[in-house]
């Protein structure tokens, strides 16, 4: 097996896209090549990188802020079905007044 | 996000039911904030951009094809939108540090402080990227899109997201090596 299809599978496998075949491959692969398991290794390590970036967690209101502005939008045009539309009013929209990131976990 | 219930939110709110689409926002708020949030490393820009998805998706409601999928058209906006405004503001590159990060979960402060520099390693890394590169990377790894379900956001084929990934990460681990503490 050349290089690059080495390479190709292990993107795939870490990305979950292999199939059970591709896996296989690559197993055999990594049992008998110690520069394709280095490079595996390094690869793996920037997908748990990557993975354990904290997440953001958008601000408060958001969705308040968005259901006001499309109730105005709503209202405002002369479409009869939007016309027709009008969405439940939200509490007003509070900007967030700290880091987008909190410290509890990803659900 | 499954595809049934997002059917069914648009089935509702065609059919004249408002709620639904409070739902929809409910529901994607979280994912399209935090994708718009990694392409432009702007917690401001990001809210900015997302608030636009929703009026948009409001907006042209009509035009969206039910043979599609929702997430993959309110995506495609959201990405579209994101690197509109990239584009308008002329940043290219983002090195802004200045964003906290939650605290891992663990009380040993060295644990803590390792872990927190390497984040910064990555997310600098990542800001170093072009637009095109970190856009596949925060679809695959952040949003944890199928290759598929990228090549319909970003309406390419299947191979063009494969290559582009690896270049990205391939680029990637070069720009994570420059910042590597000597």
């Amino acid at each position: 097996m050349n290089r690059s299809r080495q390479i190709e599978l292990m993107h795939a496998v870490l990305d979950g896209e292999a199939t059970a075949e591709e896996g296989r491959e690559l197993d055999a692969v990594l049992a008998s090549d110690a520069r394709a398991r280095e490079e595996y290794e390094e690869l793996r390590g920037l997908f748990e990188g990557l993975r354990a970036l904290p997440q953001p967690f958008p601000p408060e209101g958001l969705a308040a802020s968005v259901l006001d502005s499309a109730t105005s939008l709503v209202s405002r045009s002369s479409r009869p079905r939007r016309a027709a539309c009008s969405f439940p009013r939200k509490p007003a929209f509070v900007p967030a007044t700290s880091s987008p990131f909190r410290a509890r976990p990803w659900t | 996000m499954d595809n049934d219930v997002d059917q069914a939110l648009v089935a509702r709110y065609r059919a004249g039911d408002k709620d639904a689409f409070a739902e929809l926002v409910i529901r994607y708020q979280r994912p399209i904030y935090n994708a718009a949030f990694w392409i432009l490393h702007s917690a401001d820009d990001a809210r900015d951009v997302a608030q636009d998805v929703f009026l948009r998706v409001a907006e042209h409601f009509d035009e969206f094809d039910g043979q599609h999928r929702f997430f993959s058209w309110i995506y495609r906006i959201a990405v579209n939108e994101a690197l509109n405004l990239l584009r308008r503001n002329g940043h290219e590159e983002w090195l802004d540090d200045e964003i906290d990060l939650p605290g891992a979960d663990t009380a040993n402060p060295e644990v803590l402080a390792g872990e927190a520099e390497r984040s910064r390693h990555i997310r600098r890394a990542l800001m170093c990227l072009s637009r095109n590169d970190r856009t596949v990377l925060v679809l695959r790894h952040f949003s944890e899109c199928s290759y598929q379900e990228i090549a319909d956001i970003l309406e390419i084929d299947e191979k063009t997201v494969k290559s582009r990934l690896f270049e990205a990460r391939h680029r990637l681990r070069d720009a994570l090596k420059d910042f590597r503490p000597t």
